[in-house]
């Protein structure tokens, strides 16, 4: 009797230990990349910013003339038109997470994807990037801003 | 029947102390494997931040970035500029020098690559590889790769500016990288 509750013991230091030593290294994964995360996603959001309102794109509305993204979202904003469109393609290509959110008060455009994240309700590290909107008759600048989920 | 209680007692006996051995071998190398796992913590923690910081510098410098009369423009990748730079005047600006960390120093990886948009892929444009640096490894923890991607902007001229990637890896010098968890998937 004795030795089948030495037994049960061995039995149950196996249970709780094997899977112990199992999920440990899955721990740590989980550390290493939620600080990835945590700093690439935080810290690279006003950066894709930057890259895609700097690259050139072609101008529907101008006989497709290669512009800075930039310009081409300022007169978007100064006509009032939600056709961004065209910035879809660049910001797949560099939020990796392919979730996102650009918006400006004017235009807003989100990802696609039904397993993207709700947004937090609190969003940190956000920076607003102002764009100069010329001829606008209210302000010459509008700020837009990308939050990558 | 004296005999039969010592043989019983002698099992008892034997699997008592495999046991206690057991028990003991699971605990060392359940605290040995969470000795392994901090020191991870530690030294991914250490290198993805300045990583993240020497990308940031590189972002920001004239050495690689497009200049005007409006000063640097952030994130904005010259090709003229970067054509003509050599890996030995890259690093002799911009480089870790050997610290509490790393006594030998460090190597640094700078890459440059851009959108293709007939391939629908990003190619390298050009490679700053830091001796002794190795080479790039495609393996790291879990999901997190070793060298990490920074989004820049590429301008070939002023109608031509295209999406690219800033490729940054710096490594311990005289420290062999291997794959401590898992290669990535």
């Amino acid at each position: 009797m004795k030795g089948f509750v030495d037994l049960f013991i061995l039995f149950i230091l196996l249970i709780v230990l094997i899977p112990a030593m199992l999920i440990a290294p899955e721990a740590l994964k989980y550390r290493v990349q939620a600080q990835y995360l945590l700093n690439i996603q935080s810290f690279t959001s006003t950066d894709v910013l930057l890259s895609i309102l700097s690259a050139t794109n072609p101008d529907e509305l101008n006989s497709k003339k290669q512009k800075p993204s930039l310009e081409i979202v300022g007169e978007r904003i100064l006509i009032s038109s939600q056709n961004v469109e065209f910035l879809r393609e660049d910001l797949d290509k560099l939020v990796k997470s392919k979730c996102y959110l650009f918006e400006s008060e004017k235009i807003k455009l989100a990802d696609k994807s039904k397993d993207c994240p709700e947004l937090p309700i609190k969003i940190k590290n956000i920076k607003i990037v102002e764009i100069v909107v010329p001829f606008n008759p209210t302000k010459l600048v509008e700020g837009v801003k990308l939050v990558v989920k | 029947m004296r005999s039969k209680g010592i043989s019983q007692m002698l099992v008892r006996l034997v699997i008592f102390w495999i046991l206690i051995g057991v028990s003991f071998a699971m605990l060392f190398f359940y605290w040995r494997s969470q000795l392994e796992s901090e020191h991870v913590i530690e030294e991914n923690e250490v290198l993805v931040a300045r990583k993240v910081l020497y990308a940031k510098v590189l972002l920001s410098s004239d050495m690689l970035t497009y200049t005007d009369e409006n000063g640097i423009h952030k994130g904005v990748i010259d090709k003229n500029k970067i054509e003509g730079l050599t890996y030995e005047k890259l690093f002799e600006t911009y480089s870790y020098h050997p610290d509490d960390i790393s006594k030998h120093g460090y190597s640094h990886y700078v890459g440059i690559d851009v959108w293709d948009k007939g391939k629908k892929k990003f190619e390298p444009l050009k490679e700053f590889p830091q001796p002794p640096f190795v080479s790039k490894p495609n393996f790291g923890v879990g999901e997190v790769p070793f060298t990490m991607s920074f989004p820049v902007a590429v301008r070939y001229s002023q109608d031509d500016v295209k999406l690219g990637k800033m490729n940054v890896d710096i490594i311990q010098s005289g420290v062999s990288r291997t794959p401590i968890i898992s290669p990535m998937q």
